[in-house]
């Protein structure tokens, strides 16, 4: 039997009871006996104090004493209640810290999978998290930061804030007379700056510059006044670890050859319009012809000729746009050069099957093409079997074209791209079924006797992922989807140019065969009712865009805030027969998976 | 079949097969570069792991025991969170506690799959949730000072990522 005794700085002590005496024989022979043993309070008081047990202890109380004891006990439990309100919140912040006790690199490596908009969110949930974002560099350069259009930064403008850990600065339509020391604190961190549409001078710019030595990527998509008063403002600018280059025009590329010793990828956005420009280019891509792998102008006969002269080039991937028609010879020719090309993009430059097979077999590395056939007639794409090591393939057509794959193969294919594209009957199926790895099919304004022909050559592709039907056009009007053909497919893109071109039925049918389909992208005359279609096949739908649905009213919203349940993404853009009061209800549902852009 | 014996920081003894138990990279260097031979019989220390959550993880490196070597982290593909395999997942369906307790431990221990897996699950729990429901979620406290009106600046100042 044990009794409690209790001293009172109100730690209890357990004790055997034969140690201080058995409580029958202490109600027989009253208090005397217990008074006497003394004990040490084992509690934080370690006096010495007299036991007694409860029932004799309080039968030995006088009036006086309980009165005082009652207001002991009184000032003890306000002193209990204040304690507990203080350690309320420390328990629960105790319990917090444990809770959310993380290495700082855990953290990193969660927050690594969120993008830029989320994680402003998390870097204003708390402080831990927001330093933990700051700290981090590849955190921190997920963040853009802008500053209003119309904006005039002067010597004297200061940014309203601290720019946080930003890596990054996009300016959009602001003029740029001068900068203050913000800048100088803020050029320092920066690997990405680009410049839209702003109003500055090209000295204002090279000043800036200064300031920037870790740039990495530059992009320039404005025009620069007073140009030409130069002099050697470009002094002391030195972007030696700027590897993307792009600019709006070539008026003044040559500036930046000796200025950007690592550039890698080089881009001019506008014609090139005057005689001296296709020398301008030409000059700067000598300057830089150790480092730069990536291309991307418009092309001149001159340029194409000049281009092939650099000894030193090696590129790996170059686009050419261009207004003129082209010799087909000079290409040949800049391909035999430039052998290392994995990439090219010739898409604007028409050319036939024959000097494309030329092309193929002079650069043994091409894993990409984006061409335009010119041929007219039956054409059979030989110069697939050429190029080996193709992992892109777009094709542009024209209308006098048909096109027909027969027994070519791509071993190594992951997308393919028609577009413009007339197939002759049976034209693709065989040619996909020797493409073991392709991934993604695009069908853009496509012709095709019938809909077995559109879908007979994509079902039992067990890697396809992701499928776009773009304005397919059939004469016949006839077949569709077989059973349990597109069970791989993720992402799925429509778009109906004749309203009537794909039925109802036919898509129940196609989503009903497409059991992991998480991405839905509608576009042009999808209806309502299609919508409807979706929301209701689709169970595990993440991702939904609906781009210029012109026909998609009200009963969409409703649809997609009934059946959607599980969307990540929602994407709704100039839907105009979409009502605000429509928008706001998605809002309401959507809190942060819409984004509206009308 | 060679085994060998962890004790965890409340005492408590497993009998783990090695193979197994290298899924840990802190018990493989102890194994293979310091030399700790699990024959003598004795239990190598887990003085940071307690045994309900050694337990969990050990499940789950007898399920994952078989892997191949993961590739090498590239850039996008660590951005990505929905290809959580569907064992995994329902394995991480625990209390927030004992998902940050697995965390600890295979940090401690040095489990790369793990550690990713767990962090992409705790990424899809913030995913899509404003500021105020990221710390009702993970029950945080607003430590910001009241004056700083830091989600303005935020939407202000940053934007989302620049699309590709």
């Amino acid at each position: 039997m044990r009794q409690r005794l209790l001293c009172f700085c109100l730690q209890t002590l357990p004790l055997q009871c034969q140690t201080v005496q058995n409580r029958d024989k202490c109600s027989k022979k009253h208090t005397q006996t217990m008074e006497s043993v003394q004990l040490i309070c084992r509690g934080p008081c370690g006096k010495p104090f007299h036991a007694l047990c409860d029932e004799c202890f309080l039968g030995s109380l006088t009036q006086k004493t309980l009165q005082s004891l009652t207001r002991r006990i009184d000032s003890i439990d306000e002193t209990l209640r204040n304690l507990s309100t203080l350690l309320v919140p420390l328990l629960a912040m105790t319990a917090q810290q444990r809770e959310l006790h993380l290495p700082t690199e855990l953290w990193e490596q969660i927050f690594q999978h969120l993008g830029g908009r989320q994680l402003a969110r998390v870097r204003a949930t708390c402080r831990r998290w927001r330093d933990v974002v700051d700290g981090c560099p590849r955190l921190a350069g997920k963040f853009v930061v802008k500053l209003p259009t119309d904006t005039l930064v002067d010597e004297h403008y200061e940014p309203g804030h601290v720019m946080g850990s930003a890596a990054r600065v996009a300016l959009e339509k602001v003029e740029i007379v001068g900068v203050g020391f913000w800048w100088r604190s803020l050029g320092e961190r920066l690997t990405s700056l680009s410049l839209n549409n702003c109003k500055l001078s090209l000295p204002i710019l090279l000043g800036m510059l200064k300031f920037t030595p870790n740039l990495k990527s530059l992009e320039l998509r404005t025009k620069f006044c007073f140009a030409t008063a130069v002099g050697d403002a470009s002094d002391g600018v030195k972007l030696t670890k700027l590897e993307e280059l792009t600019l709006l025009s070539a008026k003044n590329v040559t500036l930046f050859g000796p200025l950007c010793p690592r550039l890698k990828r080089f881009r001019i956005l506008a014609n090139l319009q005057r005689g001296d420009d296709d020398r301008n280019v030409a000059q700067f891509l000598q300057a830089v012809q150790h480092t730069v792998e990536d291309v991307d102008v418009y092309l001149t006969a001159d340029l194409l000729r000049y281009v092939t002269e650099i000894e030193q080039l090696q590129l790996k991937r170059i686009s050419f746009r261009c207004i003129s028609r082209l010799e087909e010879l000079p290409l040949v020719s800049f391909c035999q050069a430039q052998w290392s090309i994995e990439d090219l993009g010739i898409e604007r430059f028409g050319t036939t099957n024959a000097t494309l097979c030329l092309i193929g077999t002079s650069l043994p590395k091409l894993s990409r093409i984006t061409v335009r056939i010119t041929d007219d007639g039956t054409v059979l794409p030989s110069f697939v079997n050429t190029m080996p090591r193709l992992k892109h393939l777009k094709i542009n057509g024209n209308s006098k074209l048909f096109m027909t794959f027969g027994t070519l193969q791509s071993p190594t294919l992951t997308q393919l791209h028609l577009h413009d594209v007339r197939l002759a009957q049976n034209g693709l199926k065989p040619y996909l079924r020797k493409c073991p790895t392709i991934r993604a099919i695009i069908l853009e304004y496509c012709t095709f006797d019938n809909w077995s022909e559109v879908f007979g050559p994509l079902e039992q592709l067990p890697t396809l992922r992701h499928l776009e039907l773009v304005g397919i056009v059939v004469k016949n009007n006839i077949g569709g989807p077989t059973a349990g053909c597109f069970a791989g497919l993720r992402s799925l893109k429509l778009s109906y140019l004749a309203g009537g071109d794909m039925s109802h039925r036919m898509l129940a049918a196609l989503l009903g065969q497409c059991g992991q389909l998480e991405e839905v992208h509608l576009t042009d005359r999808v209806d309502d009712e299609m919508v409807r279609i979706v929301g209701g096949s689709v169970r595990g739908l993440r991702r939904l865009t609906m781009d210029r649905c012109v026909c998609l009213t009200d009963a969409s919203v409703e649809h997609v805030v009934k059946s959607c349940a599980k969307l990540e993404q929602l994407v709704v853009r100039d839907c105009m027969r979409i009502t605000r009061s429509g928008l706001s209800v998605l809002k309401r549902r959507f809190p942060t998976v819409l984004s509206v852009n009308d | 079949m060679s085994t060998i014996k962890l004790e965890t920081s409340d005492g408590v003894k497993f009998t783990v097969k090695t193979q197994v138990a290298k899924c840990s990279g802190t018990i493989r260097t102890m194994l293979e570069d310091i030399g700790i031979n699990p024959q003598d019989g004795e239990a190598i220390p887990l003085s940071n792991v307690h045994s309900t959550i050694l337990q969990k993880i050990l499940v789950w490196a007898e399920h994952h025991v078989d892997d191949p070597e993961p590739p090498r982290e590239d850039a996008d593909a660590a951005k990505r969170t929905d290809d959580i395999c569907s064992w995994d997942e329902d394995f991480l369906k625990v209390d927030q506690r004992t998902l940050f307790d697995v965390m600890l431990a295979a940090n401690y221990l040095d489990m790369k799959q793990l550690i990713a897996v767990c962090c992409k699950t705790v990424a899809n729990m913030i995913k899509g949730k404003t500021a105020d429901q990221i710390r009702r979620t993970f029950n945080i406290e607003n430590d910001f000072p009241p004056g700083e009106e830091d989600k303005i600046r935020l939407r202000n100042q940053f934007c989302e990522e620049r699309s590709r």
